[in-house]
């Protein structure tokens, strides 16, 4: 059999997922339902929908504005990780094995992963390096909003420590450097129920 | 019950499988926008989620799934590719040929404790190719 040709991805756009999300309903529903990268992208925007929630009135206000960079930013990558991107391969235990992941499932994996530590969300997030060749080196970029009062050093410890666990588990890339910074600062609301610190 | 549908319950069914895809990712994509132009309200095609191809007794497979995080998805691909190959080769009179497995996403199963979520949108449930038990 020839291999399939590198996977083109769904060509479904944020903003129609976003109608999706919000209206509950959409005449492509069977695909999005169905669709991997639909799915990753419909996962985020919800996170996303978290977060926002949990910023300060103004804040929250100044968030709904495509104007403000860290929502821009955020959702410009939301947009790109809707294509599957790069076949990651896998190694076989048979010689006709063609085992692969794609790079938006692991991109999507270290966002979810991100986003589950405390104080962090994940923005923009770029490997460096060929991903296609086995045994690589790979280097990791990783833009994170940071909720206010968290000490950032110890955020990006536990963030790199994270994802380079969760990595290690679900891929066989050689990691060799995940570069985390910090590009945005949030406030949570005192009302709210994230578990960030007031300043 | 054909083979297709077979190995489609078969991967289903390995530990660490959340979801199998359309083998196509993209299907429908043309029939959409063609539909909804020509015929709307036509149903499109269910998509081929297992893809079977035959050189004389020799099967090629081509499959994409959705890891539930709880496997390893590297061992997760060897399993299944696995899998398809004794199924093959013992329950028909196929020949297994090239296996092509792919992880298309991964769930995340936490190290350190969750952020509150919001309850998920019926938007977000995948539906018929998940495995039941799998589903929230």
């Amino acid at each position: 059999m020839t291999p399939d040709a590198l996977d083109p991805g769904c060509g479904r756009t944020l903003e129609e997922l976003s109608d999706y999300l919000s209206a509950g309903s959409s005449p492509d529903s069977l695909h999005m339902d169905n669709c991997p990268q639909c799915q990753a992208a419909l996962a985020a925007l919800r996170r996303l929908h978290t977060l926002t929630g949990q910023l300060l009135e103004s804040d929250l206000h100044q968030a709904g504005s495509t104007d403000e960079p860290w929502f821009r930013s955020i959702m410009d990558n939301l947009r790109l990780e809707t294509k599957a991107g790069r076949s990651i391969a896998l190694a076989g235990a048979h010689p006709d094995d063609d085992l692969s992941e794609t790079e938006g499932a692991v991109v999507a994996l270290i966002r979810t992963i991100g986003d589950t530590v405390h104080g962090a969300t994940i923005g923009k997030c770029r490997f460096n390096g060929n991903l296609e060749t086995p045994g690589a080196p790979i280097g990791i970029e990783v833009n994170v909003t940071a909720l206010w009062g968290e000490r950032l050093p110890d955020l990006a410890n536990t963030l790199r420590q994270t994802l380079a666990q969760a990595l290690a588990r679900h891929t066989e890339l050689n990691v060799d450097d995940i570069d985390i910074a910090i590009t945005d600062l949030g406030v949570v609301s005192p009302g709210s129920k994230g578990n960030g610190t007031a300043p | 019950m054909s083979t297709a549908d077979q190995l489609h319950r078969l991967v289903l069914s390995v530990p660490g499988v959340a979801a199998v895809y359309p083998a196509d990712p993209a299907w429908r994509a043309p029939m959409n926008r063609l539909g909804a132009v020509m015929a709307p309200g036509t149903s499109a095609p269910e998509p081929e989620l297992v893809r079977l191809r035959m050189d004389g007794s020799t099967a090629h497979v081509r499959i994409r799934v959705g890891a539930s995080g709880d496997v390893p998805a590297p061992e997760l691909a060897r399993r299944i590719a696995a899998e398809i190959r004794a199924t093959l080769g013992t329950e028909t009179e196929m020949e297994a040929g090239a296996i092509a497995v792919q992880i298309c996403s991964i769930a995340a199963v936490p190290s350190v404790p969750r952020k509150a979520e919001p309850t998920p949108s019926p938007a977000t449930a995948p539906t018929a190719t998940t495995r039941p038990s799998m589903q929230s």
